[in-house]
């Protein structure tokens, strides 16, 4: 049950303007990486470029999952990702957040309400299952999206800049969250911010995304 | 689990699905056309292209078209844009109520239009008694049946294009530019110089927009005998000359072209330079200000609505000339609301469809640019490359004996309003809301109708009130193919309008009106109700 993320000198540019040139990277199983540089530096093009909702001018994106190689995007839920903007789903309420994507993974309907509660109850949020993300608090929602994020239990959890619109307080209690679950689930954890102070607390490596020369 | 390579075959079956509707609605009936005006007994022949070219009576005729065209989109621009900034600028009082009344000229069938304000420039009616009483003695009443009457008939027909593009205009104009001009100068300045120049490019496009509808737009300057263009061509569908018909399409698309490249070169690169941040509401005009403009508004309305509609109803008495209407034309109701409610769903379907799979990259403005196209042709060129393309046997001739040619008419006119409205809706939704649910795992299909499906329902209710407003006033497309025994309200009012406007034209006009506007209010209120709901933008 091993995991790894390995990018090969990957390049990617939007028209004529180069986002990331040659890049490489490696992440390692129950790793945390912190990708740290300004903003339009590339960083959650990384991460895009990981889930597989972009695809490379050049170079390899692979993940490597028990053995056997992967190109994204991943369609079994292994990997979560966390939006900047959180992109919840207006016309939905928590805990229909939560069935929708459990939704054909081979659960009856008790399950996936039992799994959904269960979600709701870890990120806090029992009491808004019926609320819709418009109702809720930015804290709220945000716990909303990691709930999501995690809703398939994934292998490999990608972040973009997911503290940006936190309190202190939030923000402490996240990265607790965060450290459980890389702690007993091994979960590799990928982090786009440009502000590295915000997830020290998180132990792993940070590496600083360069401008393309 | 569904793997990725099944999904994207799928979407791309769906995609050719798609397209090969868009070219049977579309663009087939337009090419067999021009084939077979081109293409006369196995050899190339131009002369019918030859004649058109070379005839002073059809360059007049161009140019006749052009002035009323041109006049329509000025006076239209005259009236809509004050409107539209009373509107949104000078915030009036009872706005939405005057947005709603505003927007009835658009919505109801130009020939309706054109009736009541016969009737009301006729010499017993409001206005007609009004001028003749002004005018000094001898001097002649001006008619409705001229080109003046047609510019004036059809300026304030489509002159909420122009209102609601300068609301649209001003709804994404930043508060900020202004609040930063205010502070070095007074505020009629600043309007002057800030807020008109930033807002004047869609006000443009709306004029733009009033001159290409007028300069298409056959059933008005038919009803009131005025020969422009789009009547001529229609008197060469009428005797089924292909050639002549065909030929005579061609100054008319060289004249949409030269409007949308006007568009896309000068006006929409102008467009961008509004920011999309909401207009504070701190910036208020003067109570003055506001009192003028709540008049003027007031005033349009009751112009442009009210008394057309209120002469239509003087005329129509007495009340039982409605049962009348009632008893003789029930199954035109009855057909033309089928015809309504089939077209809107084809339209808005394909539509969406199309939004959903192809999104905004080159392949949709290609789609976007083809269905411009069988409506650039005017509609009695389109009615006659349908039957072109189906009268035929087996099955193309079920379709041409049956009301399934009149939906495909209106299908073919209006798709590229319906195909506009739902890419508007898509440009509007947040990629991410996608995205978020394929990277969960979901499939592309099941995240199209569980996410993008609920969220465009707005723009979808919008696109089907629209269209079935839209197919239930049809005339141009469909006054040449509907199957005889099943005639549409806008044909049996269209050939009893020639006979002049009597009680029972009047009334038939008004209860057609009324059907409209309630769907219209219906898909209103409906939109506004779940738009509010299902705000996917952010």
């Amino acid at each position: 049950m091993t995991h790894r993320i390995e990018i090969r000198a990957v390049s990617k540019s939007y028209g004529p303007r180069p986002i990331l040139t040659k890049y490489s990277l490696e992440v390692g199983e129950g790793e945390c990486v912190t990708l740290c540089g300004p903003s339009g530096i590339g960083k959650t093009t990384l991460l895009r470029l990981i889930a597989g909702l972009e695809l490379p001018d050049a170079g390899e994106v692979r993940i490597h999952l028990d053995g056997l190689e992967h190109t994204p995007p991943l369609l079994d839920g292994a990997v979560g990702m966390v939006f900047q903007d959180l992109a919840l789903w207006p016309h939905m309420r928590a805990a229909r957040h939560l069935d929708f994507v459990l939704r054909g993974r081979g659960l009856s309907r008790a399950q996936r309400r039992q799994r959904a509660a269960s979600l709701l109850s870890t990120v806090d949020l029992s009491a808004l299952a019926r609320s819709f993300p418009h109702q809720m608090s930015g804290g709220e929602q945000q716990r909303l999206a990691f709930a999501r994020a995690m809703a398939t239990a994934p292998r490999i959890l990608l972040l973009d800049e997911p503290f940006s619109n936190l309190d202190v307080t939030l923000r402490g209690r996240l990265v607790e969250g965060l450290r459980r679950l890389q702690r007993e689930q091994s979960l590799t954890i990928v982090i786009a911010t440009h502000d590295p102070e915000e997830v020290s607390a998180l132990t792993g490596r940070i590496e600083y995304v360069a401008n393309p020369s | 689990m569904r793997h990725p390579r099944t999904d994207v075959h799928t979407r791309r079956a769906a995609s050719l699905l798609v397209w090969a509707a868009v070219l049977v609605m579309a663009v087939l009936p337009v090419a067999i056309l021009f084939v077979r005006a081109i293409v006369v007994e196995g050899q190339v022949n131009l002369d019918s292209f030859r004649s058109v070219l070379f005839s002073t009576r059809q360059w007049r005729l161009l140019a006749n078209s052009v002035l009323v065209a041109g006049g329509a989109a000025c006076l239209a621009t005259l009236l809509g844009a004050p409107a539209g900034y009373a509107l949104a600028y000078a915030r009036v009082p009872a706005r939405r109520l005057l947005t709603a009344l505003l927007a009835i000229p658009a919505l109801l069938p130009p020939y309706v239009l054109a009736t009541a304000w016969a009737v009301m420039l006729g010499a017993n009616g409001v206005l007609g008694s009004w001028l003749g009483a002004l005018l000094p003695l001898g001097q002649a009443r001006p008619s409705p049946f001229s080109v003046p009457g047609t510019i004036l008939v059809l300026a304030f027909t489509y002159y909420p294009l122009v209102t609601f593009a300068a609301v649209a205009a001003l709804s994404r104009f930043d508060g900020r530019l202004e609040e930063a001009a205010l502070l070095t100068g007074a505020r009629a300045r600043v309007f002057r110089s800030v807020v008109v120049p930033l807002t004047l490019p869609s006000v443009l496009t709306g004029a733009l927009s009033v001159f290409v509808l007028a300069l298409l737009n056959f059933s008005v300057p038919s009803l009131l005998q005025v020969n422009t263009y789009p009547v001529e061509l229609y008197a060469s569908s009428a005797t089924y000359d292909f050639a002549a018909a065909t030929a005579q399409s061609l100054p008319l698309l060289a004249l949409c072209l030269i409007a949308l490249s006007a568009w896309a070169v000068v006006l929409r690169p102008r467009n961008a330079w509004l920011t999309g941040a909401r207009r504070e509401r701190s910036l208020r005009v003067s109570p003055r200000v506001r009192a003028w403009a709540a008049a003027g508004c007031w005033g349009l309305v009751l112009l442009s609505v009210f008394a057309p509609l209120a002469s239509l109803f003087v005329r129509s008495l007495p009340l039982r000339t409605y049962l009348s209407v009632w008893e003789t034309a029930r199954g035109e109701f009855g057909t033309s609301l089928l015809v309504g409610v089939l077209s809107a769903t084809l339209l808005a379907g394909l539509a969406f469809l199309q939004s959903a799979l192809l999104g905004k990259g080159r392949q949709a403005a290609v789609l976007m640019l083809v269905e411009l196209l069988p409506f650039a042709v005017t509609g009695p060129l389109l009615s006659l490359g349908l039957i072109a393309l189906w009268n035929r046997d087996g099955l193309p001739g079920l379709v041409y004996d049956s009301l399934a040619i009149v939906v495909l008419a209106c299908g073919a006119r209006y798709l590229f309003i319906a195909a506009g409205i739902l890419a508007a809706g898509g440009q509007r939704m947040n990629p991410r809301l996608h995205e978020a649910a394929r990277v969960q795992g979901i499939s592309w299909w099941r995240a199209m109708f569980g996410i993008t499906l609920p969220l465009q329902v707005p723009f979808l209710v919008a696109c089907w009130g629209l269209a079935f407003v839209l197919a239930v006033g049809e005339l141009d497309a469909t006054v040449l193919v509907c199957p005889p025994g099943k005639t549409t309200l806008a044909i049996r009012l269209f050939t009893l309008m020639h006979y002049g406007p009597d009680a029972y034209v009047a009334a038939l006009s008004l209860m057609t009106a009324l059907v409209i506007l309630c769907a219209g209010a219906c898909a209103a209120w409906a939109y506004g109700r779940i738009g509010n709901t299902r705000d996917a933008s952010h």
